[in-house]
């Protein structure tokens, strides 16, 4: 059977994904798609269903309805399934590695399944600052840091051109942290994908060029990070001269949102910013802060709308 | 990388991991045959042992599969087959085919080692024919150390040799009919997702078909021959110096059949 796939197909497709454990819902109607060559996060509380994507993403769990596409091939069809994983780097969440092993043992023996010659194991453990002497010891001796280092190694020693990893960031010191959001930049400058969840938004921000929040089985949203974070609300604090007042003129203001006057500060949440500015101009401003919304403002109103939507 | 090297490499890896655990079991059964012949005119030579078996009740000596026939003519060709039907031996055998199949598949999940290997370009029946493969390659190298064991226990004890051909067939069965039980345990570790469970099922198999085959309701039933242990009775193998085909074909055929079903359950299931 020809196996092909156009080469243009995106890395990662998603279409009306769904799956269930007995009375629970875990995933439902869920869309995505990711194009080759760009960083996704995906982005949840705990439950909510990250890890049942990402294991119905790389073949683990079969969905109830749905596609499931990995660079093309369908991953309900289990001889197209071994052929994505070739091309496919995961790592599973820290749990997945066996205790008694040790980490040498497990990179070659892993290496050797996956058929392919670990190019970058030596480059990964120079940037995680993974030293030999770890690799020699059983995995159940070392620290979590260091076993979710030989985690991250496995999963993209043989340079894949799919990296699939479940909460990368779990366990690593803020070096570490910063060493593999260094190797995943990396990662995508050659070309290669990324999907990976988290519930730490602040690795997701400083890294993803594409964000996915995920809450109850269900996508909420999907956005270039940058869009996302052009159309959402900004904070806004705003200091005028004593005696001014402006409320009437603020409420007034299209998208303008928790307006409130703290210790002679108005502070206020704005998408649009132009009639803001018009505004400012008329008002004896003395001091004003207009900051972008963070990853946690997006994600809690996200949430909010959501909330407010379901009532 | 072809999918039988892939369950090759599986199974040769896990083994050379597993090594110490192996030895340790390899190295107690050595020990329990060697002492077996050393220690025979310890215990005052035959004589003694017999006098030994007849201390026992009716129901243990029917529980250890003992017959008057065989307690009344007890020879030492006997005594040295005895030594592979012994409760300390055949329950030694069984706990590591049992433990190592319960812990293969289901103890992988419970773990999760089962995500880093199924991630890469490995078929999942691969995953289950690699791991009884080890099971198998480490059950080989405790029956073949026994059998070594017991020959040099003969010699230094002045028994007489060993016969080499009746003892082959004698491992050789061995070896089917734990591969056999572990086959049954490994359909359990497919469906379970805690090894700790699997476990617990395998045992009470193995066990349950071991009272079976001394209870003389089952004994003398017309589908008496489905029981493995049914076809494991090393005086009689011993005595009749020859492959009892049948035995050893419902024996592989447990083992096979039981392997496909565990592959095949394996394969539908969700890795959850």
């Amino acid at each position: 059977m020809n196996r092909q796939v156009p080469s243009n197909s995106p890395a990662i497709t998603l279409q009306g994904l769904s799956k269930r454990f007995k009375d629970v819902t875990a995933l439902e109607n869920v869309d995505l798609e990711i194009a080759r060559g760009k960083i996704l996060g995906f982005l949840g509380p705990n439950g909510a269903g990250k890890t049942t994507t990402i294991r119905i993403l790389t073949g683990f769990l079969k969905p109830d309805t749905g596609v499931v596409q990995l660079l093309g091939h369908d991953m309900r069809d289990p001889a197209a399934a071994l052929a994505a994983r070739r091309q496919l780097g995961f790592v599973p969440e820290i749990a997945g590695l066996d205790t008694s092993a040790t980490g040498q043992w497990l990179l070659d023996h892993l290496a050797r399944l996956q058929g392919q010659a670990p190019v970058d194991r030596d480059l990964l453990a120079d940037a995680l600052a993974l030293k030999d002497r770890d690799l020699r010891r059983p995995i159940g001796r070392l620290s979590r840091g260091t076993r979710q280092k030989i985690n991250l190694i496995q999963g993209l020693q043989h340079r894949p051109a799919v990296l699939v990893l479940d909460e990368p960031g779990e366990g690593l010191d803020p070096l570490a942290k910063r060493a593999l959001f260094d190797v995943l930049g990396q990662a995508r400058e050659r070309g290669a994908t990324v999907f990976f969840s988290s519930h730490v938004l602040g690795e997701v921000e400083s890294l993803c060029d594409d964000v996915a929040l995920i809450r109850d089985g269900r996508l909420g949203r999907v956005d270039e990070l940058d869009h996302l974070q052009r159309t959402m609300q900004r904070r806004v604090t705003l200091e005028l001269a004593a005696d001014t007042d402006a409320e009437a003129q603020l409420r007034a203001l299209p998208t303008v949102s928790q307006l409130r006057l703290h210790e002679h500060r108005w502070q206020f949440h704005i998408a649009e910013l132009d009639p803001l500015l018009k505004l400012l101009a008329e008002l004896p401003v003395h001091d004003v802060v207009i900051e972008p919304p963070s990853l946690e403002d997006l994600f809690m109103q996200y949430y909010d709308e959501a909330a407010t939507t379901s009532e | 990388m072809n999918n039988l090297h892939a369950a090759w490499q599986i199974a040769w890896s896990t083994l050379r991991r597993r090594r110490g655990s192996l030895l340790t079991f390899a190295g107690v059964a050595a020990m329990f045959h060697f002492i077996t012949a050393v220690g025979l005119q310890m215990v005052g030579g035959l004589d003694g042992v017999q006098s030994m078996l007849e201390s026992y009740s009716p129901n243990i000596r029917q529980l250890l599969k003992i017959s008057p026939a065989l307690q009344a003519d007890y020879s030492l060709r006997d005594h040295l087959a005895f030594t592979w039907l012994h409760p300390f031996f055949i329950g030694l055998c069984a706990a590591f085919v049992v433990g190592r199949s319960s812990d293969a598949l289901a103890g992988d999940i419970e773990s999760g080692a089962v995500y880093l290997v199924l991630s890469r370009p490995v078929p999942r029946w691969a995953l289950v024919l690699g791991r009884i493969g080890e099971v198998g390659l480490g059950l080989a190298v405790i029956l073949l150390m026994s059998w070594l064991a017991l020959s040099i226990g003969v010699q230094i004890a002045d028994l007489g040799p060993l016969p080499v051909a009746p003892y082959a067939v004698l491992v050789v069965t061995a070896w089917c009919l734990f591969m056999a039980l572990s086959a049954v345990a490994l359909i359990v570790s497919s469906v379970a997702s805690r090894a700790g469970v699997a476990a617990a099922l395998g045992t009470i198999w193995t066990l349950a078909t071991y009272v079976l085959d001394v209870l003389p309701a089952a004994v003398n039933s017309p589908l008496a021959w489905l029981n493995p242990w049914h076809h494991y009775f090393p005086p009689g193998i011993v005595a009749a110096e020859s492959i009892g085909w049948f035995g050893l074909m419902i024996l592989v055929a447990w083992a096979t059949a039981a392997t496909i079903v565990a592959m095949a359950l394996f394969g539908r299931r969700d890795l959850v």
